[in-house]
């Protein structure tokens, strides 16, 4: 039993980190798209 | 309401080589994480293997402390008006929900050790009691960021909320020698962790640190393009409206 909730914290953390750095990510390609490059001027 | 701008797919919308570089340690050090993590290091004599959530659950717990006193001094730097910035606000911001994510994380593993070392899932102890507090208060920070207004009444608004809600940080770390809870207290200062734990321990703030900084750097600049969104829509219906009347 513990092996699985050892298993199941490490699944949840770095699999919930992951989703939210996807969708983090997909809405800055959407911002970006909207926005001319003077917006973003650390690139 | 579409605002015109140009089209196409931008790459790399909020990277630079910095936020890469930064990236690409923390995905090498997560592999070095999960290997000592699960792995190399030993069982724990009481706590057996459910010991390998500490490596989780403390550097996540830290990091949020980290996270929500970046968010307190951003905001003040923000209500010095020799430093007034909406830059500062967005740091605020993006660090206060890196923080409550680590938070909440600190509270998952933190309820399923509880499971596995003393039988329940939740006590309603003094320092779990308090650390959700702290969570939900956090919460209510990164609502309160998201009332209407002004970016500026926005910013002066979350700012004194986050100054108020720092000072909920000592009280949940204080809370195991003050209260003596079912919590443990410090088993790091105390030295009760053996070397390859403590490495893997090492290992977990490192890997949690490079993911905040990267996070907030990311975050920060979602916001700053939501922001300068939010502004070329004003000017573009004030346009509208002006065409409009003209005609």
């Amino acid at each position: 039993m513990e092996t699985t909730f050892v298993i199941v914290s490490y699944v949840a953390t770095f699999g919930g980190i992951g989703v939210l750095i996807l969708a983090m990510l997909r809405r800055a390609r959407a911002l970006a798209q909207r926005l001319p490059p003077e917006d973003r001027p650390w690139t | 309401m579409t605002i015109p701008t140009e089209t196409g797919i931008v790459r790399r919308p909020t990277g630079t080589r910095l936020t890469r570089a930064i990236g690409f340690a923390t995905v090498v050090g997560l592999g070095w994480f999960v290997l000592f993590g699960l792995f190399l290091s030993p069982d724990d004599a009481v706590q057996r293997t459910g010991v390998r959530m500490l490596y989780i659950h403390v550097p996540t717990a830290w990091l949020a402390y980290l996270a929500f006193i970046v968010t307190a001094i951003s905001s003040a730097a923000y209500l010095w008006k020799r430093t007034r910035s909406l830059t500062w606000d967005r740091i605020a911001g993006a660090s206060a929900e890196v923080g409550v994510l680590f938070m909440g994380i600190t509270l998952l593993t933190g309820s399923l050790w509880g499971r596995v070392s003393w039988g329940v899932y939740w006590v309603w102890d003094s320092r779990v009691t308090t650390t959700a507090f702290l969570f939900v208060t956090y919460l209510g920070y990164l609502a309160v960021r998201g009332l209407g207004g002004s970016h500026h009444q926005r910013a002066r608004r979350s700012a004194a909320v986050a100054l108020l809600s720092v000072l909920e940080i000592p009280l949940v770390h204080f809370s195991v020698e003050w209260w003596r809870p079912l919590h443990q207290q410090e088993s790091i200062a105390n030295g009760k962790l053996e070397n390859l734990m403590l490495f893997s321990l090492f290992i977990g703030v490192i890997v949690f640190t490079l993911l905040y900084v990267w996070l907030v750097l990311h975050r920060q600049r979602v916001l700053a393009m939501q922001d300068a969104l939010d502004e070329r829509g004003l000017e573009f219906a004030i346009a509208e409206r002006r065409e409009e009347a003209n005609i």
